[in-house]
């Protein structure tokens, strides 16, 4: 039975019995990191025109959900289950908030996805068992770049946005991913935030740098270009990505 | 240095953007797959990290008693360059448990930098040498990973206890209190015996001589330490464990450790052997110099590494033939195994077979959760009946008793041959 327990933290009272509780490591994802992870998730959907109101309830529920995880992982197993359920509640309205909150039909297809992706994040880092899934990390994170797609075919968004939300996506990621390593080697009783802001960082000056060269790019008139010049744009693109992948 | 290889997925998602502006004629979209090129070329800018790390290890008390707290300060000293991403994990004894503070931190180290980072250990008897840390560096895209070992020798030693009464002195080294069962000339009586030509004349019972007329030799029992050779079980297949407790090669070692410190007290030769990894071995020998060898042996040989082997298993049946050659007539065998397969059962009766007395103490690392543990403990209960069967006295040692006086007994009880 896991004494894996987030309040488990001995106190001078435990030192002072004989029997001396044993810490384990809660290898589970790093909490910081996937704070980060989640809001960059959010910010990317809000960007994307999903309601701020749906966007709230989506990070209430997984806030509750983790609290609902933790009692549950802390031995309290039907306190914990309940509130997790109701964490559950929560989402499925915040989704129904989301569609209601729809104007244009292809809304559907953008921010439905966008705030799956969110609250598939959410579950992926709060563990009801194991060390967080990056399986889910990915699929979440994947549903709102899929959003991204939907919103540029439908050129719901402008350019600024819809790089944002891109940005966004592989930010989420890129943290998800972080924090479940992170929590895989050193569990969420170390001190690791330094680590995990050093990472979200760079990958955030990237996104920066990128979107900064990409919004220049589009300055100088891409859209004026035949589809002829952007496929080969796009082979150009094509080439570099697989001499990257090498 | 291995590539952890996680942005690999981001040029799927420059392709699906690029293939959707193409598609679609969306040029937006072609500027997006330009972002996910710029993240797939991200990792190599950061190039590999190149860490030069240092690690020392203080104790608030290098040796208490058991049940003491022991607080551990780890500090990391960077003497390189910038690392933006590492995690270090300290070896903590196998058979310490923490019980305050993690012995686990991520740290970024600019040049020259130091962390340092405390934790909580119970002493529990025995020398506990720490393992060196683990150091997991990472770039700060992540892509690539160097993992290195820090070692900075620390040992717990918690053998000095109230408990244990002052050594003896040494002169009487070499004279076992190991009862022989044979009579020759010591000091205790064993019987008395027809005369044979060539008594000597002092050992003639005089007085019945007197009384009977008959000619009667005394013999006294003698005095001879027995020879013990602690032979660990630390292949690839002992080192298991039930939960969370340490895995059987560890239990073994600190057994061997105390099991060494009681039979070099009441004067045995003692031996140290071990098959795994590779082959250990200790001749059996008495005295202080030897006791300490056996237990920095103990503490320092590769065969008793806590991590298991990772390359294929080693040659058993080699290793054995090496053991056979090397152990004295009649030295008894003390085997600490698992008992997690059948070969080291008839490891155990081939040696007996061969005139050396096995006995055998097998940490219990069996749990009952599910069918399949349940599968292994009745295995191994079977290979106890068949080891008892053969007239191999077995002592079981389960995860939740301290190994206790009653154990030290044991090659007593078996005697010396």
């Amino acid at each position: 039975m896991s004494t894996a327990t987030d309040d488990a933290a001995p106190t001078d009272d435990a030192a002072a019995s004989p029997q001396l509780e044993t810490v384990s490591p809660a290898r589970q994802p790093a909490r910081l990191a996937s704070a980060l992870a989640l809001l960059a998730a959010i910010a990317g959907a809000w960007r994307l025109g999903a309601s701020p109101l749906a966007l709230g309830v989506a990070a209430v529920s997984v806030g509750v959900l983790a609290a609902g995880v933790r009692l549950y992982r802390g031995d309290r197993r039907l306190p914990g289950a309940l509130v997790a359920l109701a964490g559950v509640l929560v989402a499925v309205g915040a989704l129904g908030l989301t569609a209601l909150a729809v104007s244009q039909s292809s809304g559907y297809l953008r921010l439905v996805p966008a705030v799956t992706g969110v609250l598939v994040l959410g579950v992926a880092l709060v563990p009801f068992h194991g060390t967080g899934s990056r399986g889910l990390v990915t699929v979440g994170t994947g549903l709102l770049f899929l959003a991204v797609l939907v919103s540029g075919v439908f050129q719901s968004v402008a350019l600024g946005p819809l790089l944002f939300a891109a940005t966004a996506s592989v930010v989420a990621w890129d943290a998800g991913e972080h924090a479940v390593s992170v929590g895989e080697h050193l569990g969420r009783r170390s001190g690791t935030g330094e680590v995990e802001v050093a990472h979200v960082a760079g990958t955030v000056a990237v996104g920066v740098v990128g979107v900064t060269a990409a919004q220049l790019s589009g300055g100088v008139g891409l859209s004026g270009l035949s589809l002829a010049s952007l496929a080969l744009v796009l082979v150009a693109v094509l080439f570099f990505a697989l001499a990257l992948h090498e | 240095m291995t590539a952890t290889n996680r942005w690999r997925g981001v040029v799927a998602l420059a392709l699906a953007a690029a293939a959707t502006a193409l598609v679609a004629d969306r040029p937006d979209l072609l500027l997006v797959a330009a972002l996910g090129v710029a993240f797939a070329a991200y990792p190599r800018v950061s190039g590999a990290p190149d860490p030069d790390l240092d690690v020392e290890r203080r104790l608030s008390d290098a040796s208490p008693r058991p049940g003491d707290e022991v607080a551990v300060t780890v500090t990391v000293t960077n003497e390189g360059g910038f690392l933006a991403d590492v995690r270090v994990v300290d070896g903590v004894p196998a058979l310490l448990s923490v019980t305050g503070g993690s012995p686990r931190r991520g740290m970024v180290l600019w040049p020259g930098r130091s962390v340092s980072f405390t934790y909580r250990v119970v002493a529990k008897h025995g020398r506990h040498p720490f393992e060196p840390a683990t150091a997991v560096v990472r770039d700060v895209s992540g892509a690539h990973e160097v993992e290195t070992r820090l070692a900075d020798d620390t040992d717990i030693d918690c053998t000095t206890t109230a408990a244990d009464g002052p050594l003896r002195d040494q002169t009487l080294d070499g004279v076992g209190r190991v009862v022989a069962d044979r009579g020759d000339s010591g000091i205790e009586f064993y019987r008395t015996r027809e005369y044979r030509s060539g008594d000597a004349m002092s050992r003639i019972d005089w007085n019945r001589y007197a009384r009977t007329g008959e000619l009667t030799t005394v013999e006294y029992r003698t005095d001879e330490a027995a020879t013990v050779v602690l032979l660990v079980d630390a292949r690839r297949e002992a080192y298991c464990a039930a939960g969370d407790d340490p895995h059987a090669v560890a239990r073994s070692v600190s057994a061997a450790e105390q099991l060494l410190a009681s039979l070099h007290r009441d004067r045995n030769r003692v031996g140290v052997a071990a098959f795994g990894r590779e082959f250990c071995w200790l001749a059996p020998g008495a005295g202080r110099d030897h006791l300490a060898r056996a237990r920095r042996l103990l503490a320092t040989h590769p065969a008793f590494a806590s991590t298991p082997p990772r390359d294929g298993a080693a040659d058993h049946d080699a290793q054995v033939d090496r053991l056979r050659g090397r152990l004295p007539d009649a030295a008894q065998v003390v085997l600490l195994s698992p008992l997690t397969d059948d070969a080291i059962v008839e490891t155990a009766r081939n040696l007996d077979a061969h005139g050396h007395h096995v006995s055998v103490v097998s940490p219990d690392v069996t749990s009952e959760e599910s069918s399949g543990q349940r599968l292994a403990a009745v295995e191994r209960r079977n290979r106890l009946s068949a080891l008892r069967t053969a007239g191999v006295p077995v002592v079981e040692w389960e995860s939740t008793t301290p190994f206790v006086t009653a154990l030290m007994e044991r090659p007593r009880e078996v005697g010396a041959t």
